[in-house]
């Protein structure tokens, strides 16, 4: 899933200041389950920016709503009434709901509430970490399921680096080397002979180089 | 024991201080709340096995969104209090209310009268 962390007060009262009526838009999906955008932390945002304004002397009028996918058409519309009688939309959505906003409602401003952070999974209780770059050609199938290019510091695709102390990281040692992981992974399920294998310099056109990145399927188009 | 504490409090009671949630705190600080204590069992007495932990967590996760929106943090505070220990409870409830006194009333300019936070959650 996407991962993102909320901005601090002090910036959204900076990115919101010239408003008087926002409305701060959460998203059901990805952001509430990693606990940043969701419907709880809409109430928890916009009651902290009231606060933050009302000790300045100032004041917002706030409303909240959270729609079940900022990233989708069909959601969105049922924000339409609430997003045309508020004077800005501060959105707890992802980058990619923020922007399905802004180009929705061309003459409304959007801003951003949260920093989204990266693709990955809950280790434990309030802890996430990063699993996967997107880099568009995946190699998971060649490394016993751990990606090097998201887990190795160096990004190594022929590794390890020699540079890991123990089974950690040189770079990150609060890290495990991700190399170290891989060989371990190759041993359990007897695949270690792919490690013989050089793998050629990736191809990074697939990845962010050139532009935003399109996927089209003529199979599903009307 | 016949113990006195101060009246200018008003106790709600949950199931558990796990029952509390961040924005519980922040709305009834908007409300017009002055201070709010948070007190549940001791550490390791939780008949829900963790839930002061998770508040304790919770309250300390408000107190920096206080910080942030520069509202004073030590109107919100936890403490671990057995249920039997009562003249701990009115040394605590004290200190508190000097400690709120001492910051005087709540800043937020347009806050309400904290009855109505009363009457919201007993409507």
């Amino acid at each position: 899933m996407i991962v993102a962390e909320r901005k601090s007060i002090p910036e959204l009262v900076d990115i919101i200041k010239d408003h008087k009526k926002i409305m701060v838009l959460g998203c059901g999906t990805c952001v509430t389950v990693c606990l940043a955008g969701g419907e709880r932390e809409v109430s928890i945002i916009s009651s902290a920016l009231r606060i933050a304004a009302q000790v300045k002397g100032s004041n917002f009028e706030i409303e909240e709503l959270t729609i079940e996918r900022q990233c989708d058409n069909v959601f969105i519309e049922e924000a339409a009434e609430a997003i045309e009688r508020n004077d800005a939309i501060l959105s707890l959505g992802c980058g990619a709901g923020v922007q399905a906003i802004a180009e929705r409602y061309i003459d409304k401003p959007v801003y951003a509430g949260l920093n989204t952070a990266f693709l990955g999974i809950l280790e434990e209780r309030g802890h996430w970490t990063e699993k996967c770059a997107a880099c568009g050609t995946c190699v998971l199938h060649k490394y016993g399921g751990i990606c090097p290019i998201t887990r190795c510091a160096k990004h190594m695709q022929n590794g390890p680096c020699c540079g890991s102390r123990e089974d950690r990281c040189e770079v990150r040692p609060d890290q495990p080397c991700a190399w170290q992981l891989i060989y371990q992974r190759l041993k359990n399920i007897g695949q270690l002979d792919r490690l013989k294998e050089i793998e050629p310099p990736k191809n990074w056109e697939t990845s962010l180089d050139g532009g935003c990145r399109v996927i089209v399927r003529d199979d599903h188009k009307i | 024991m016949r113990l006195q504490y101060p009246t200018n409090i008003r106790i709600i009671r949950t199931p558990c201080t796990g029952k509390l949630e961040v924005e519980y705190f922040l709305r009834a600080f908007e409300k017009g709340a002055d201070g709010i204590l948070v007190a549940g069992c001791e550490e390791g007495s939780c008949h829900f096995i963790e839930g002061n932990f998770m508040a304790k967590r919770r309250v300390n996760y408000c107190r920096d969104i206080l910080t942030e929106a520069g509202f004073e943090k030590e109107r919100l505070r936890m403490v671990n209090i057995g249920a039997a220990d009562a003249r701990l409870f009115v040394e605590i409830v004290k200190d508190m209310i000097e400690t709120v006194r001492n910051l005087g009333p709540n800043p937020l300019s347009q806050a309400q009268s904290p009855k109505s936070v009363k009457e919201e959650i007993h409507p």
